[in-house]
């Protein structure tokens, strides 16, 4: 019964995602990389090689603009800053880039009208954590163990930043990467990588590969790569610190949806999202994810692991690194009052006996970051088809087939009856 | 048919041939008396380690699976390979198997050739793991594969002839739940003899020997066989069993004039079992994913099958045996296995429940599936009727195992549960239509066990 409930909910949902596109006007996107930088810090970078990176991706509606604020300085955060469909942002490079907080405050301001809910999501830390238990998910190791040498912080902050760039095939994109070098006889060689991708469209489809998340006009596509990473413990894991900024007075809430059905990503029935504005999601900002991530850059369903995302905290104790982000840029000190409301979670990579990230140094993880309804994976016409072909066929044979057969069966009894008949009759004539 | 002629050609048997043969010291005894039960059921026991070694060494490279890529220094792909080089032949080989015991060899000399293949098949993939050639392994495992299934078909037909008209239904469970006891014993055994051998060995060498000590069983079963052809020589003498006539010439063409029930029996067959063992292959992420399973608990839930299946089969081929209605049961396994892959698709129901019920299921159809071949078949057919019907179902497992690695690739678990549902519809189906066929040709296949005693004329068409 409770499976008829929630296809009977998906079918609503299909409804609702129907008509919402049909009133929904498009928006036009456009992306520009590191916006009005008049420093040396973006164009040529710091001394030590690292770069100031700022992605602006402006996608504007007919009611409202939203405005994604990507960037790496401090750690990297997504500021979603919903306005009026006219508004601009302007960046104030040297005060961006400033030590002083004070003066950080406010580097990004916004011409026109703030419309409700803005938010952001920051990734505060990388870590690494020794699994010795097997245990895939870092809650075991991280909390209350202050002098645990079974974690390792790597710091965002600290990583050197290659210069944002588009990707292949999507003006509206942005490529944040940390490459890391190793030197081979005296030639350096790129030999791992960690980077975050975004994609923006202004239609509405799905990732090309695994796990297929929707993407639609009022999202980001987001990759987070990990890949050949060289790992300090002999069980290493790795697990993101991420904090969502909710400027709604609604806690920021984890939401888990289960579904039967798996044909968008085998293998996977659940679905997170993290709305800035649990009680009425349209309204709110969102994270959503699947809990699977991909250990080959193939993305089959055998490279397939789990994203643990119990972990759950109230994301003020991370408080000195969202004073780094771009959202501390832009909400200035308004980011620890009362009129904004975080909570925290990290994202641990990995399952249960699945090798630990040395099997194979690769991990790669995909979310979407929007505002409004997140997605809902809908059953499509193409499984109620095969539903329907697959079990009402044979259904439809037994059912005639049993309908012949009783009704030959009596018929067979009614001519037993008259030969019966037509027998004694007989006899007596004879 | 009173009960007066049921006792009687029994009765002037014994004693109206003046030839019956003396038995005496232990060959009179209970024990060694071919005309009595507990010989039989002596017999039974190395009827089921005939194949006990085949089973045994068949899951040798998963129950080493991490040691033996890491030693040959193989891919996964060139490991999967050493169970393609056995299941692939076997599409075609083992019907050749079945012809071959009813034309050629007999069912003891057959045993005791297939017997023979296996374990060279054995020795030589161990030889080829001592000499780190994957080549030869999996030549070996391509000789051991032609004798592996041609014994199975070897061990049913003489479970049938010796035991037809008796415990078959229970036999053929028994069987069943030996085959599933050699692979258990194999995955539990093979890793502490590798490590006892590591030792003294290092690397492929060390799998080498360990591979060796699965030969060992292998030359075990060879004696099974050997002993096994003993006592059925001894039994035909004694009992006067028919011999084959020359003039009934086996020819491959015979196949033509197999009954509809037999072929609709290989549908039953092939359509169940694409349903429950492609699926138990590919279950672990489902278990994993969708309930939420640890990788070890999902690990049980998925061989819940197969050790249920060990326990339950001869019980349930015992209770098929005195109720007989072979079809009621057979129907009753499809519909309950039916009722559990739609569960595990369309609900979160804990899959323990359902698993369990399926391998109750899937108990249910083994023991009384396979014995009704031997209703509806020629007892001098019988090694090719079985030869096909493992065949078939040699070919569909292959087949579906592929289509349904893609399906779950491409479109996920539930439209491969709808995938396996259908299958499950057919094989339905098939049931539905042999219980008509039979009921038009007289209702043999469902009798229950007391109609059946009361007829006894019919049973075994000689």
């Amino acid at each position: 019964m409770a499976s008829a409930c929630i296809v009977k909910m998906k079918f609503v949902s299909v409804l609702l995602v129907f008509s919402y596109f049909a009133t929904a006007n498009g928006r036009k996107i456009t992306t520009v990389l590191n916006p009005d930088c008049d420093v040396p810090e973006c164009t040529a970078g710091y001394k030590n090689g690292s770069y100031a990176n700022i992605a602006h991706i402006k996608a504007v509606g007919s009611e409202d603009t939203l405005h994604y604020v990507i960037s790496t300085i401090g750690v990297p955060s997504v500021l979603v800053i919903r306005s009026d469909p006219t508004s601009s942002l302007n960046f104030n490079w040297t005060n961006l880039l400033s030590d002083n907080a004070t003066e950080r405050s406010g580097s990004i301001t916004l011409n026109g009208k703030a419309l409700k809910n803005s938010f952001a999501v920051v990734f505060t830390e990388l870590i690494e954590y020794n699994d010795v238990d097997d245990k895939a998910t870092i809650a075991s190791y991280f909390h209350g163990d202050t002098k645990s040498t079974n974690y390792t912080i790597h710091d965002f902050g600290e990583m050197m930043w290659s210069q944002v760039v588009t990707a292949p095939g999507n003006k509206n994109s942005a490529v944040f990467n940390y490459t890391i070098f190793k030197n081979d006889s005296n030639v350096e060689k790129p030999e791992a990588s960690l980077s975050f991708t975004f994609n923006a469209y202004d239609n509405t489809g799905r990732q090309s590969v695994l796990p297929k998340m929707e993407y639609n006009m009022n999202n980001t596509l987001l990759d987070l790569l990990l890949n050949n990473l060289t790992v300090l413990y002999e069980k290493s894991r790795f697990s993101v610190g991420v904090v969502m900024i909710g400027t709604s007075q609604d806690k920021p809430d984890i939401t888990e949806t289960r579904s039967l059905d798996d044909e968008y990503t085998p293998g996977v029935f659940k679905m997170f999202d993290w709305s800035t504005k649990p009680s009425s999601k349209e309204d709110g900002g969102y994270l959503e994810w699947k809990p699977i991530c991909y250990t080959s850059s193939s993305r089959n369903r055998l490279s397939g692991t789990y994203v643990n995302s119990d972990d759950r905290t109230d994301g003020m104790h991370q408080k000195h690194y969202l004073e780094r982000s771009v959202a501390y840029s832009y909400f200035g000190d308004k980011l620890f009052s009362t009129e904004v409301v975080t909570s925290g979670t990290n994202m641990s990579f990995g399952l249960t006996q699945d090798g630990f990230y040395v099997k194979k140094n690769y991990t790669v993880w995909s979310a979407t970051i929007g505002h409004g309804a997140p997605p809902q994976d809908a059953i499509s016409i193409l499984v109620i088809g095969v539903i329907s072909a697959g079990l009402g066929l044979p259904v439809v044979i037994i059912l005639f087939g049993g309908i012949f057969v009783i009704v030959k069966k009596h018929m067979a009894k009614k001519d037993q009856v008259m030969r019966n008949f037509s027998n004694s009759y007989s006899q007596i004539n004879s | 048919m009173g009960s007066e002629e049921e006792k009687k050609p029994l009765l002037d048997h014994v004693q109206d041939d003046d030839e019956e043969e003396e038995l005496s010291d232990c060959g009179g005894s209970l024990a060694c008396n071919p005309r009595r039960g507990l010989h039989r059921y002596l017999v039974l026991i190395i009827m089921c380690f005939l194949s006990f070694g085949s089973y045994f060494c068949y899951d040798n490279p998963a129950a080493l699976q991490d040691t033996m890529i890491k030693d040959l220094n193989i891919n996964e792909s060139t490991f999967m390979g050493f169970y393609s080089w056995y299941s692939w032949p076997n599409v075609i080989l083992c019907f050749f198997g079945g012809f071959l015991i009813d034309k050629l060899f007999g069912v003891r000399l057959g045993a005791i050739i297939f017997s023979l293949f296996v374990t060279v098949g054995q020795v030589i993939f161990a030889t080829g793991a001592m000499f780190n050639s994957p080549i030869i392994m999996d030549a070996g495992r391509f000789v051991f594969g032609i004798g592996g299934e041609s014994l199975a078909v070897a061990q049913n037909t003489y479970a049938v002839k010796w035991f037809q008209g008796r415990e078959l239904n229970m036999v053929f469970g028994l069987q069943l739940s030996f085959s599933r006891v050699g692979s258990t014993v194999n995955m539990n055994v093979m890793h502490p003899i590798y490590k006892a051998i590591n030792a003294a060995l290092d690397g492929y060498k060390c799998l080498g020997v360990a591979l060796y000590v699965g030969a060992g069983m292998c030359i075990f079963s060879l004696f099974c066989a050997l002993s096994l052809a003993y006592f059925d020589k001894r039994a035909d003498r004694v009992l006067k069993r028919k011999v084959l006539s020359s003039d009934e010439k086996i020819r491959i063409t015979d196949v033509k004039e197999f009954p509809l029930t037999f072929w609709l029996i290989s549908v039953i067959c092939v359509a169940y079992y694409v349903a429950v063992f492609p699926f138990v292959g590919l279950g672990l992420v489902f278990f994993e994913m969708k309930f939420g399973f640890t990788p070890t608990l999902a690990n049980s839930v998925n061989s819940l099958v197969y050790i249920i299946s060990a326990g339950a089969s001869p019980l349930f081929g015992f209770l098929i045996d005195k109720s007989g209605k072979n079809i009621f049961w057979v129907i009753t396994g499809i519909l309950s296995t039916l009722g559990c892959h739609a569960v595990l698709a369309f609900t979160f129901i804990n899959p323990f429940v359902a698993m369990s019920i399926m391998g109750l299921a899937y108990s249910i159809l083994a023991s009384a599936l396979w014995p009704m071949v031997s209703l509806v078949v020629k007892s001098n057919q019988l090694g090719t009727a079985y030869g096909i019907m493992q065949a078939i179902q040699n070919l569909g497992l292959a087949v579906i195992s592929l289509v349904a690695g893609i399906i779950v690739d491409s479109k996920g678990y539930l439209i491969l549960e709808v995938f396996f549902l259908a299958w499950l519809c057919l094989a339905l189906i098939a049931a539905v239509l042999l219980y008509l066929v039979d009921a038009s040709r007289g209702g043999l296949l469902n009798l229950s066990s007391r109609q059946r005693h009361n007829k006894p004329d019919d049973l075994g068409v000689n």
